[in-house]
C-alpha cells in the first residue's frame, strides 16, 4: 500500500456525529444523504451518559444506569459538568452536591473523579461514553469508525472544548470538529439555508436547561448569548408527579407510600407513564390496585386521575423558572422576543404541550417542530460531519422528482408512471394498448403534475409512435418507458412490442423546477381538489343536457306532426338553446340545470300529445322525463384521446 | 493554485491526469459507499423484519403483564383459591407465547436483566439479590421488563 492510498483509506472513513450530553447521549450518521440516528446495542436511540466502574472494568449506558443506585460511589453520571474545569470552580462545587461519587483535585487543580482511590479525569470517563458511541456505530455501519464531530454547549470555554476533544482522542476518534449544540439543532432543521436569521434554541433536557441566541448569516453561525439553569430538567418534573401521588394517597388512606419500596417503585413507574401519556391525552388514570395494605391488612388501591391541567399546575413553577434565563439571554444579546425569527426546541421535556405553548407565548411565534427533540442535536452533528466528509454534497446528486410524471390515456386521464418524491436515477415501464380498432398510431403526451385529468397537468412534450399494424383494440402492446438519469433528464420511449419499432423523446430538466414552482403545483393539486370536482360535475351536467336535447328531438320527430305549430316551434327553440348552451365553455352547472328544466316545461306539450296517442292502441311508449341512460359519459368537450388503455402493469 | 511560470503541454496534461485520477478516486469512493449503504439497508431490513415478527406481540404482552402483576398482588393479599387458578391459567397463556419470568432471587446482581432500586448491602459481599420489588420478564429471550431488585 502506498502512502497515498493509505492516507485515502484513513481519510475516507465515515464521520459520525455525537451528542455527548450531560444526561443522555446519541449518535447519528449521514446515510444516503439523510441524517440517521444510530440505535444503541440495546436497540434505543439514545443512551444514558453514565459509566459504571467495577474492579477495573467499566460499563456504559443503560447497563450502568440500572446498577447506579446499588453502587453510587463507583457509578459516574453527569461527568460533563466537570469537563475541563478546576475543582475550585463555583459550578463544580455546586455540581458536587448533586452526585454521589467522589470528585477530587487532580493535576493543575482540575476536577477529577475518584473511584476506589483511583483517579479518572472527566476526559477519560467521557471517553468511555464515546467508545460506546463508536462501537455502536461500527456495529451499525459494519465498518471501522475513526472520525467524529462532537457537540458541546455553546457556553463551553476553550478548556472545556479541549477536554472534549481529548476525550474523543482517548476513545480512538479523530475529532474533526467541536460544534455547539444549538448550532447542531439549527442545522438539523436546515436553518442555515434560510438566509440571515436570528434563532433561539430552548433546550430543556433531563437535568439541565440551556437557552442560546444564534445569528446565522451566509451559513455562518454566531452565538450572540447563552444562559441557562444547570439544575433544571425532566427529573424535576417527574419528582413533582411522584410527590403529588404520594400526597394524594396519604390524604385518602393515611399511608405513606414512600416508606414501602415496592409501592414506591410502582408509583415512580406510574408517574413516568402518566407524564408521557399526558403529552397526548388530556387526562390519564393512575391505577395501581393492591399497592399496599392498610393497618388491618386490608388491601389498599391507588386510583387517581391526573389531568393535563393539574400536571401543568404542578410543574408551572418549573416551566416559569426557565424563562428567567431566557430573558437574560435576550437582554445580553440586546434583543426583544419579537427579534427572534425561529425557535428550535431541544430535549425530551420540550415534548410537553405546556412547555411548547409557554415558549410560543413568550416569543409570539410557533417553535419549529418535526425533529425528535432528543435526537435533534446528534442529527445536526451528523449533518456537520457529512459536510466535512463530503457526504452532504451527495444530497444534490440524490435528487428526487418533485412531481409525478405520467402520460395521457383514454378519456383525458393522467396515468402516473413515476410517483413524486422518487429518488433518481430511476426508470419505470408499463405496457399500454390501443383504444380503437385498427388504430395505427398512439400519441404519447408526457405529463408532470399531481392532478387527475391530463389537461390540468403540465405537458412536457409529446410524440407519436406510428406504424402499428392494424388490429383489434387492446391487442397491440406498446411499452412506454420513463427513465430519469442522475442529471434529471427524462427519456421517454414508446416501443411497439410486435414490430420493435420505437420512438423517443428526451426532456431536459424534468426535475429542475424551482421550489416555488413545485410548491405551487402541489398546492394547486390540493386547492383544485374541489375545483376538479366542480369541473367533473359540469361535464356531467353538459352530458345530461345533450342527452335531454337528443331525447326531446327524437320525440319531436315522432310526435311533431301532432303538435300545434306554435308549440312545436317553442320546443324546438328551447332544445336548440339547450344544445348551444351545452357546447359553451363558460356555462355553469346551474345555468344548464335551469335550461334543462325550461326545456322540460315546454316539452310538456309533447307529453299531452303522447297521452292522447296512448289512448290509441299502437302508440309507442315514451320516456317522460327525457333522461337517457345511454348517454356516453366519456364524451366531453375534449376530443377523444387516441391513446390506449392499460392492459398490463 | 497560482501558476508561477508558463507550463509545458506535458505539465498541463499531467495536471489534467492528476485531476481526473482524483476525480475517479472520489467517484469510486462514492460508489463504494452507496453500495455499502445499500448492503447495510438490506441487512438491517432483514433483521428488522425478523424482529418485527418475533416481537409483534410486545405491546400487548407488556400491557397484559401489568394486569397479571395486579392480579398476583391481589392473590397475595386475598389468598383466594379461585383467583390463584385464574392467575395460573393466565400465566400459562403468556408463557406459551414466549413470556418468561427472569429468575433473580438468590442470584448475583446482573445489570443486563436487573435494575437496582437500593444501595448495596455492605454485608452482602457477593451482591446476591435478596428482594424483588418488581418482577422481570423476557419475551422470546429479550428482556421486556427488567427485574427491579435490591441486594
Amino acid at each position: 500500500m502506498t502512502d497515498k492510498t493509505k492516507k485515502t483509506t484513513e481519510k475516507s472513513g465515515r464521520i459520525i456525529g455525537i451528542d455527548l450530553g450531560t444526561t443522555n447521549s446519541a449518535v447519528a450518521v449521514m446515510e444516503g444523504g439523510i441524517a440517521k440516528i444510530i440505535p444503541t446495542a440495546e436497540g434505543r436511540n439514545t443512551f444514558p451518559s453514565i459509566v459504571a466502574f467495577k474492579k477495573g472494568d467499566s460499563s456504559v449506558g443503560d447497563i450502568a444506569k440500572r446498577q447506579m443506585v446499588m453502587n453510587p460511589t463507583t457509578t459516574v453520571n453527569s461527568v460533563k459538568r466537570f469537563m475541563g474545569r478546576k475543582l475550585s470552580n463555583k459550578a463544580v462545587k455546586e455540581a458536587i452536591k448533586h452526585i454521589s461519587y467522589e470528585v477530587v483535585e487532580g493535576k493543575d487543580g482540575m476536577a477529577v473523579v475518584s473511584i476506589d482511590g483511583k483517579k479518572y479525569t472527566p476526559q477519560e470517563v467521557s471517553a468511555k461514553i464515546l467508545s460506546k458511541a463508536k462501537a455502536d456505530a461500527e456495529a451499525y455501519l459494519g465498518s471501522e469508525v475513526t472520525r467524529a464531530v462532537i457537540t458541546v454547549p455553546a457556553y463551553f470555554d476553550d478548556s472545556q472544548r479541549q477536554a472534549t476533544k481529548q476525550a474523543g482522542e482517548i476513545a480512538g476518534l479523530t475529532v474533526e470538529r467541536i460544534v455547539n449544540e444549538p448550532t447542531a439543532a439549527a442545522l438539523a432543521y436546515g436553518l442555515d439555508k434560510k438566509g440571515n436569521q436570528t434563532i433561539a434554541v430552548y433546550d430543556l433536557g433531563g437535568g439541565t436547561f440551556d437557552i442560546s441566541i444564534l445569528e446565522i448569516g451566509d451559513g455562518v453561525f454566531e452565538v450572540k448569548s447563552t444562559n441557562g439553569d444547570t439544575f433544571l430538567g425532566g427529573d424535576d418534573f417527574d419528582h413533582k408527579i411522584i410527590e403529588w401521588i404520594i400526597a394524594e394517597f396519604k390524604k385518602e388512606n393515611g399511608k405513606d407510600l414512600s416508606k414501602d419500596p415496592q409501592a414506591l417503585q410502582r408509583v415512580k413507574d406510574a408517574a413516568e407513564k402518566a407524564k408521557i401519556e399526558l403529552s397526548s391525552a388530556q387526562s390519564t388514570d393512575i391505577n395501581q390496585p393492591f399497592i399496599t395494605q392498610g393497618d388491618e391488612s386490608q388491601p389498599l388501591h391507588l386510583t387517581l386521575t391526573l389531568t393535563r391541567s393539574k400536571l401543568e399546575e404542578l410543574v408551572d413553577d418549573l416551566i416559569q423558572k426557565s424563562f428567567e434565563p431566557v430573558k437574560k439571554a435576550l437582554s445580553d444579546a440586546k434583543m426583544k422576543p419579537s427579534d427572534i425569527d425561529d425557535i428550535v426546541l431541544v430535549g425530551g421535556m420540550t415534548r410537553m404541550p405546556k412547555v411548547v405553548s409557554e415558549v410560543q407565548k413568550f416569543f409570539g411565534k410557533e417553535p419549529k417542530k418535526g425533529v425528535n427533540p432528543d435526537e435533534v442535536v446528534a442529527l445536526g452533528a451528523a449533518i456537520q460531519a457529512g459536510v466535512i466528509g463530503g457526504d452532504v454534497s451527495d444530497v444534490v446528486l440524490l435528487d428526487v422528482t418533485p412531481l409525478t410524471l405520467g402520460l395521457e390515456t383514454l378519456g383525458g386521464v393522467r396515468t402516473a408512471l413515476i410517483e413524486r418524491n422518487t429518488t433518481i436515477p430511476t426508470s419505470k415501464s408499463q405496457v399500454f394498448s390501443t383504444a380503437a380498432d385498427n388504430q395505427t398510431q398512439v400519441e404519447i403526451n408526457v405529463l408532470q403534475g399531481e392532478r387527475e385529468m391530463a389537461a390540468d397537468n403540465k405537458s412536457l412534450g409529446r410524440f407519436v409512435l406510428d406504424g402499428i399494424p392494424p388490429a383489434m383494440r387492446g391487442t397491440p402492446q406498446v411499452e412506454v418507458t420513463f427513465d430519469i438519469d442522475s442529471n434529471g433528464i427524462l427519456n421517454v420511449t414508446a416501443k411497439d412490442k410486435n414490430t420493435n419499432k420505437e420512438q423517443k423523446i428526451s426532456i431536459q430538466n424534468s426535475t429542475n423546477l424551482s421550489d416555488e414552482e413545485v410548491e405551487k403545483m402541489k398546492a394547486d393539486a390540493e386547492q383544485h381538489a374541489d375545483e376538479d370536482k366542480t369541473k367533473r360535475e359540469l361535464i356531467e351536467a353538459k352530458n345530461q343536457a345533450r342527452g335531454v336535447a337528443f331525447e326531446i328531438e327524437k320525440q319531436i320527430k315522432e310526435y311533431g306532426d301532432k303538435l300545434e305549430a306554435k308549440d312545436k316551434e317553442e320546443i324546438e327553440t328551447d332544445v336548440l338553446k339547450l344544445k348551444e348552451l351545452a357546447e359553451k365553455d363558460d356555462v355553469t352547472k346551474e345555468e344548464l340545470e335551469k335550461a334543462v328544466e325550461a326545456t322540460f316545461k315546454s316539452a310538456q306539450k309533447i307529453g299531452e300529445v303522447m297521452q292522447k296517442a296512448q289512448a290509441e292502441p299502437s302508440a309507442p311508449d315514451a320516456d317522460k322525463d327525457g333522461k337517457s341512460d345511454d348517454t356516453d359519459s366519456k364524451s366531453s368537450d375534449k376530443p377523444e384521446a387516441e391513446e390506449g388503455e392499460v392492459v398490463n402493469e | 493554485m497560482k501558476k508561477q511560470k508558463p507550463q509545458s503541454p506535458v505539465d498541463s496534461l499531467q495536471e489534467r491526469i492528476a485531476e481526473l485520477e482524483s476525480q475517479v478516486e472520489m467517484l469510486t469512493e462514492r460508489e463504494r459507499r452507496a453500495q455499502a449503504d445499500y448492503a447495510n439497508v438490506l441487512r438491517r431490513t432483514k433483521e428488522e423484519r425478523s424482529n418485527l415478527v418475533k416481537f409483534a406481540t410486545i405491546d400487548i404482552v407488556t400491557d397484559l403483564l401489568e394486569s397479571f402483576e395486579h392480579l398476583s398482588l391481589a392473590a397475595e393479599q386475598l389468598q383466594d383459591a379461585g383467583l390463584t387458578m385464574i392467575i395460573s391459567r393466565l400465566w400459562q397463556t403468556l408463557n406459551s407465547h414466549g413470556v418468561e419470568e427472569i429468575e433473580v432471587l438468590g442470584k448475583p446482581f446482573d445489570p443486563t436483566t436487573m435494575e437496582a432500586v437500593a444501595p448495596a448491602d455492605e454485608a452482602n459481599k457477593d451482591a446476591v439479590v435478596t428482594k424483588v420489588v418488581r418482577r422481570g420478564y423476557s419475551l422470546n429471550g429479550k428482556v421486556i421488563q427488567f427485574a427491579k431488585v435490591s441486594t
